[in-house]
């Protein structure tokens, strides 16, 4: 069992890896006033611009596992029931449930995403829903209440509508570079790149169109949840290699403006979709496409299965089963102990290498244990 | 106040920024987080200056913001943290990553408890106010968070190479 002391010490060493550059200008405003407070050597807003990139870790991680507990990703959520609105606005949105023959509604929610964006419906994506049914849209607005300091994503959105027929051709160069993973370089004209029939297939257009239809089916305890992708954005330099590919020589060490759009999942970790923008002015001229695809590394990674709830034999029988090592652990109670496993680490859906361990807690009632008018937990 | 402030933040982002990123936080959204915290704090900064310890207030702010930042996602999660490819082997910077990879394992519980003890430095009472329960359930949680991490094989392997 670590100390406190050697606690510390790992945790300062994981500190360590962290890259924190002192140097950077840092603006922050308090709000509601308008007072601009600004500080270290900048004297104007500086655009966010991070030096690290994290290359994806290739030692510990599995392909999208094939457990019933989560789907590969699907096109879309079951027939029948309510859709993903994710790559859509509010136009677009209410376009495509109204032409699934939804009533909808819409509902302006305070959020950080860029403003006009859909964020989620209500019902929520995977509930069935009759024809006709009314289908609540949310739709990102500011907020004075919200601290939103993320820059606004519109220029990633605009590509990716672009990509799903959405939205217009963004601003291109004369000449535009296109890569997929390590192909050849082509170069196209500006004009020929604002027409996406232009772009051949596989292309970032028709990569970004699939990974956005994605859906990911959850089950856990009788539960089913849906999850839909998330867009990220990147700035600065690429890695030298992302997921196994090589950052290409015609891009040099250009920063670039990188789109990821993935279905995130705790415990899950791939290789999604991975687009970068290089611009000259406010104009693309390169677009480097890492496809979408499975961790290399270790192939035979388990996915920790859901055990909460079961006894602790029936856990440990499930734990063992998925050849993975249970240990237990005990927690003190101030109420009557709860019987069975109150938590597991990792928790569902986890990727670990065969024989790695898996904790289950259950609770005990210690009269010795010092709960001075201390509410159970 | 605006010097004060200003004084704290030069001192105190890095710190902040590693404790967000060892919270969870993946390292590109790492300073955007700290810096929506710090603006919070920035509004409350009389509050803020008096109180027994100004970073065990600032600390609480930051996981108030994690946790609403994950609350903002389409999932409720935040993108999984990509970890840099490992360096040497037996090299500081090895062992950090192989820690960073098994924070990464434990629930959120017990890895904000252990990087709030142990990395921010805030004291039983003081990761009970961060994280909104009691003092009780800190000390049972640091227990068990300290568990799960000493099972970690590979955690396991490194406490056993440093100990006589």
């Amino acid at each position: 069992m670590l100390s406190e002391n050697e606690a510390r010490d790992l945790l300062r060493k994981a500190g360590e890896t962290i890259e924190v550059d002192p140097t950077r200008p840092v603006h922050v405003e308090a709000k509601p006033r308008s007072t601009w407070l600004v500080l270290g050597a900048a004297a104007s807003v500086a655009a966010i611009s991070l030096a690290s990139w994290a290359v994806l870790a290739q030692s510990d991680s599995g392909t999208h596992p094939s457990d019933p507990s989560v789907s590969a990703p699907t096109n879309g959520a079951p027939e029948g029931t309510v859709p993903s609105v994710f790559g859509y606005d509010r136009e677009t949105g209410t376009a495509f449930l109204q032409s699934l023959g939804y009533q909808v509604k819409i509902e302006p929610k305070p959020d950080c995403s860029a403003p006009g964006r859909a964020i989620g419906t209500v019902p929520s994506t995977g509930t069935p829903v009759e024809p006709g049914s009314t289908v609540t849209l949310l739709v990102a607005s500011t907020s004075e209440v919200l601290d939103c300091a993320f820059a606004p994503q519109l220029d990633a959105w605009a590509f990716v509508d672009f990509a799903n027929g959405h939205g217009p051709a963004p601003a291109f160069a004369s000449s535009v570079t296109l890569v997929m993973d390590d192909s050849a370089p082509v170069t196209i004209s500006g004009a020929e790149a604002a027409e996406p029939a232009n772009w051949g297939t596989p292309s970032a257009l028709t990569e970004l169109h699939e990974a956005t239809q994605y859906v990911v089916q959850h089950s856990e305890d009788g539960k089913t949840q849906y999850f839909i992708p998330a867009l990220g954005t990147r700035h600065g330099t690429p890695p030298d290699e992302y997921c196994g590919v090589e950052r290409p020589a015609v891009v040099g060490k250009r920063g670039a403006l990188t789109l990821v759009v993935d279905v995130v999942m705790e415990g899950v970790i791939n290789c999604p979709t991975t687009v970068a923008l290089y611009f000259t002015g406010d104009r693309i001229d390169t677009v480097v496409t890492y496809t979408e695809k499975p961790v290399a590394g270790v192939i035979d990674a388990i996915q920790v299965p859901a055990v909460t709830g079961l006894s602790l034999e029936d856990a440990r029988d499930v734990v063992t089963a998925a050849g993975l090592t249970a240990t237990e652990e005990h927690e003190q109670t101030c109420s009557p102990p709860d019987p069975g496993v109150v938590e597991q680490a990792p928790k569902t859906g986890f990727l670990l290498a065969p024989g790695q361990t898996v904790t289950l807690v259950t609770e005990v009632r210690n009269p010795d244990f010092d709960c001075p008018g201390v509410a159970p937990h | 106040m605006d010097g004060d402030f200003s004084a704290y933040v030069a001192a105190r982002r890095p710190r902040l920024v590693r404790t967000a990123v060892l919270l969870g936080c993946p390292e590109s959204d790492a300073e955007d987080l700290v810096q929506t915290a710090l603006a919070r704090c920035l509004r409350a900064w009389k509050r803020v200056a008096k109180a027994d310890n100004r970073d065990a207030y600032v600390n609480k702010v930051l996981v108030n913001v994690l946790h609403d930042t994950r609350a903002r996602r389409w999932n409720g999660e935040l993108p999984t943290e990509r970890l840099p490819e490992s360096p040497s082997a037996g090299t500081d910077l090895a062992d950090g990553l192989v820690v960073r990879r098994a924070l990464a394992a434990l629930t959120h519980e017990h890895r904000e408890v252990l990087v709030l003890r142990y990395f921010a430095d805030l004291s039983e009472k003081q990761t009970a106010d961060a994280l909104g329960v009691p003092p009780g359930t800190v000390k049972s949680r640091t227990a068990r968070a300290l568990a799960a991490l000493s099972a970690h094989d590979d955690i396991a392997e490194l406490a056993g190479e440093r100990r006589p």
